[in-house]
């Protein structure tokens, strides 16, 4: 291969999945070898040469659109820092009774600059993602009132990773308004904090404060995080390509041809969608978090054993932890805290009482999150009433909680009894799978008609071998995904228990060390869904 | 320095111990035999190689519109010429210069065929590299071959010489008219070709000439993969690189394709009937290239009458109710 034909760009280099060829055979190695020849101080060019590469390898022009945001976030937090600093001097200046007035025009004029920045950013966002989903429902709409005028439905390239690096870029503007970190006035580490190649498609969403330090201070490649990181990478490689993406076929068939199967299949399809989206996120972070330890660089975790949750408020503690906490910090707190919230819940506490009473502000910022983490997967009626379903299950929770609490307290329940934290558990997950079958649907509608017909047509004969091998997965995968996902189960007990296996893995004598290395990348060849006969499935969370 | 050298020593024995163990499962993946049974990929176009040294005149190349437009047994019954077609579903160029250089390592053709919808797919590096890693490790070819595997796969032995009777061939008589008439529009357009396919045709115009073999770009008749745009590009990259460029989609007066009988799915491929049609201009062009001798008496060219006889057989004397090409007209 040579460089002129890496240097394509685009779809043409086939990179993006952490687990193509061009990525771990080709890119990466680059990296290292590029990263472990150049002198210290040089390291950190070399990644932010290698994450605007990577991006464009991935995106092509629409670079332009990561260089704009990052310039645009840079002049803002400078702009912001600007407005503190004058904001300093002028109460210095002042007599201390006109101090808070001067405080609170500060306070405003940052907050006109913050909302006119952030407003740019989701503005962006907002019209590149949901531009056209918006003008279908006017046009809908005017359609039903009888009017003949019809909106021309826009359509836009939307650069990959625009989800997550809006939120990075929106939470540094906060950070820095909040004055929680200073601004950067050096644009290099900024782009390196926002660009950063392992994240940039599918997250982690980071905060400054975790990694902009970190990646612009970054040393020499060790061997141990070598090693460390390709271990990691090897364990995402096998929850992707053993399970993910050889479950696909079956997800793939019965979500878009529903109405040739009976309930019972639709429920396997629905678990097999909620293994296969765990798996393909949770490895893909795997790789993003493997990749960025051979740099020495520690990301916050997206996933902790998200299927050992007991409530569904635990479950979105344990999924997408950065999406989550993001929505917390920036939605939850600043509604919650905001003055018609507190006026709701003073008024409310002596209406309903102390439990009732905050719930009440705290659902309505609750609502808020849950819509806009809906919107935030997609532009659909789907991705809404997902974000919708998980709201009223925790909702429904805080509600009921008191209640639970009683009951459990008068028939002598005791919580912490492994038979009903197992209850919790697989109530969890059926709550979850639930929720992913409207998730993965084609649309709100097919969604509704899938989860009738597995209520109302649920058969466990229908789940036969014959009806199963028609839908490309057979006995012998089933086989290997239940295997794997023993061994990922394996692994997720030993991590709740605060045994980290690779650390552990570390202390053993080399033979064995390399014994489990080759058993795993053999695992991986042989029974990988890849090459011929098989469509390589793009990391499901790269789309939103 | 020590840490270093001995990390670095370390490396290179996993990874060599880890090359190993690939090739070792490379034997045991590999088919033992050239069927698809055996779970060998794509024995029909792979057929070719286990047709005797030197004795393929053309060899036509591309995805499903070559093994659903061509009969080779049809061209050798009325002139006696040996073709083969080494078509694959969606075939990708950086898989036809694969097929290609395999081809010629037994063969030498006079004629290669690109069929030129195989120029629009789009194909990435990482396919490229991942082509390079299966040839020199068949594990990563073969390695689903795990739910079929026997102890008899424990072995170095393989053998590859069953023959694919109908020469690449994919027999179809399924009838799904086309209602499009216009797919050759006249325009100036073009669509545009992707940058790897242009440098693949370079590559493998390139390799024909070093082989003294002439390279034919052909565009076969399809409704649905086809079009006036499609037909500029490909012209004019034909003339960039001095190729011969046939369009029959442009010639259906000569060739009478019927869109109403002759498709098996709706005008993107033709279904037998269409076939015979197509291998019947295919046949006149070569007959008057005048590069092929007539080898139909000729003894060590029996297994093609054989292979004519047993596909008459299986498909109800298709080729002996038409007769010659030409009657089919």
């Amino acid at each position: 291969m040579t460089l002129s034909s890496l240097l394509l760009g685009g779809s043409y280099v086939g990179m993006t999945s952490f687990f193509t060829v061009a990525f771990l055979m080709v890119f990466l190695p680059a990296c290292i070898l590029l990263y472990t020849l150049m002198p210290g101080r040089a390291k950190k060019y070399v990644l932010l040469g290698a994450s605007y590469g990577f991006y464009w390898l991935i995106s092509g022009k629409l670079v332009v659109c990561l260089f704009l945001s990052t310039l645009s976030v840079h002049y803002f937090g400078l702009w912001l820092d600007r407005i503190h600093r004058q904001r300093d001097e002028a109460v210095r200046a002042a007599e201390k009774p006109e101090r808070k007035a001067i405080k609170h025009a500060y306070l405003l004029r940052s907050r006109y600059v913050l909302l006119f920045a952030a407003l740019l950013h989701i503005g962006t966002l907002l019209t590149l993602k949901y531009g056209s989903f918006f003008i279908r429902n006017v046009n809908f709409l005017l359609e039903h009132m009888g009017l003949s005028l019809h909106l021309a439905i826009p359509k836009y390239l939307l650069p990959i990773g625009i989800s997550f690096f809006t939120m990075q870029a929106v939470s540094y503007l906060f950070d820095v308004y909040r004055e929680t970190i200073k601004p950067d006035e050096n644009l290099f580490r900024l782009g390196l904090f926002m660009s950063f190649f392992p994240q940039i498609v599918e997250g982690p969403i980071c905060r400054y404060s975790q990694t902009a330090e970190q990646l612009w201070n970054v040393k020499g490649i060790t061997f141990s995080n070598l090693t460390l990181g390709l271990q990691r990478i090897l364990f995402g490689m096998m929850k992707k390509l053993v399970v993910a993406d050889r479950l696909n076929p079956l997800v793939e068939t019965v979500f878009t041809g529903y109405q040739h199967y009976q309930g019972g299949i639709i429920a396997l399809s629905a678990v097999c969608y909620t293994v296969q989206l765990y798996m393909d996120f949770s490895g893909s972070m795997d790789a993003v978090m493997g990749t960025a330890q051979i740099f020495g660089i520690t990301m916050p975790e997206n996933f902790a054993r998200p299927f050992f949750s007991k409530t569904i408020s635990e479950f979105w503690k344990r999924w997408h932890i950065t999406l989550g906490a993001w929505f917390k910090d920036y939605i939850f707190y600043p509604v919650t805290m905001s003055k018609p919230m507190k006026n709701l819940t003073s008024a409310a506490r002596k209406k309903i009482g102390n439990h009732f009473g905050p719930l009440l502000a705290g659902s309505v910022a609750l609502f808020c999150v849950w819509f806009c983490n809906g919107l935030w997967h997609g532009a659909a009626w789907s991705y809404i009433f997902y974000g919708m379903y998980h709201f009223t299950l925790i909702l429904a929770g805080n509600v009921i909680a008191p209640c639970v609490q009683w009951t459990n307290k008068k028939l002598h329940i005791n919580p912490e009894w492994f038979g009903y934290r197992l209850f919790q558990i697989l109530r969890s997950c059926i709550l979850v799978v639930i929720g992913e079958l409207f998730f993965r649907a084609e649309g709100l509608r097919n969604g509704l008609a899938m989860f009738r017909r597995m209520v109302t047509d649920f058969r466990f004969s229908s789940l036969n071998q014959e009806l199963l091998d028609g839908l490309g997965v057979d006995t012998q995968d089933f086989i290997i995904v239940g295997i794997t996902l023993l061994i990922v189960l394996l692994i997720s007990i030993l991590n709740e228990k605060g045994i980290q296996v690779r650390a552990a893995l570390q202390k053993r004598h080399v033979v064995v060390r390399w014994a489990v290395l080759y058993g795993l990348i053999l695992y991986i060849v042989i029974f990988g869904a890849y090459g011929p006969g098989y469509i390589p499935v793009d990391p499901i969370y790269a789309n939103f | 320095m020590r840490t270093v050298m001995k990390n670095t020593l370390c490396s290179l024995l996993f990874l060599g111990i880890l090359a190993g163990l690939l090739a070792l499962l490379s034997v045991l993946f590999r088919p033992k035999e050239n069927t698809k049974e055996a779970g060998f990929q794509d024995p029909r176009a792979n057929g070719i190689l286990s047709e005797p040294e030197d004795s393929i005149d053309v060899v036509i190349l591309g995805d499903s519109e070559t093994y659903s437009t061509f009969i080779p047994l049809q061209i050798w019954q009325d002139y006696g010429f040996t073709s083969y077609v080494c078509g694959t579903p969606s075939q990708k160029l950086c898989y036809t210069e694969e097929f290609l250089e395999k081809t010629f390592i037994q063969q030498n053709p006079r004629i290669v065929f690109l069929e030129t919808d195989a120029i629009f797919q789009i194909f990435t590096q990482s396919e490229i590299i991942a082509g390079e890693a299966e040839n020199l490790l068949p594990v990563f070819r073969y390695h689903d071959r795990w739910k079929t595997l026997r102890l008899s796969d424990w072995s170095f032995q393989v053998d590859y010489s069953t023959k694919e009777n109908n020469k690449g061939y994919l027999f179809s008589t399924l009838v799904r008219p086309s209602d499009r008439k216009d797919h050759m529009k006249k325009t100036n357009a073009r669509e545009e070709i992707p940058s790897k396919s242009i440098r693949a045709v370079e590559d493998i115009s390139a390799f024909c000439r070093k082989n003294n073999t002439r390279l034919v770009l052909i565009s076969t008749p399809s409704t649905i993969n086809w079009n006036y745009k499609r037909h500029n590009s490909i012209a004019a990259l034909a003339e960039s690189l001095d190729l011969e460029y046939i369009d029959m989609n442009l010639m259906n007066q000569q060739i009478g394709i019927d869109w109403s009988t002759d498709t098996r799915d709706r005008g993107s491929h033709l279904n037998v009937y269409g076939a015979v049609k197509a291998t019947a201009f295919l046949g006149e062009y070569l007959a008057d290239t005048g590069l092929f001798r007539d080898k139909r008496t000729d003894d060590a060219y029996a297994g093609w009458d054989a292979a004519l006889e047993e596909f008459n057989r299986s498909t109800g004397g298709i080729l002996s109710d038409k007769g010659t090409a030409k009657q089919t007209q």
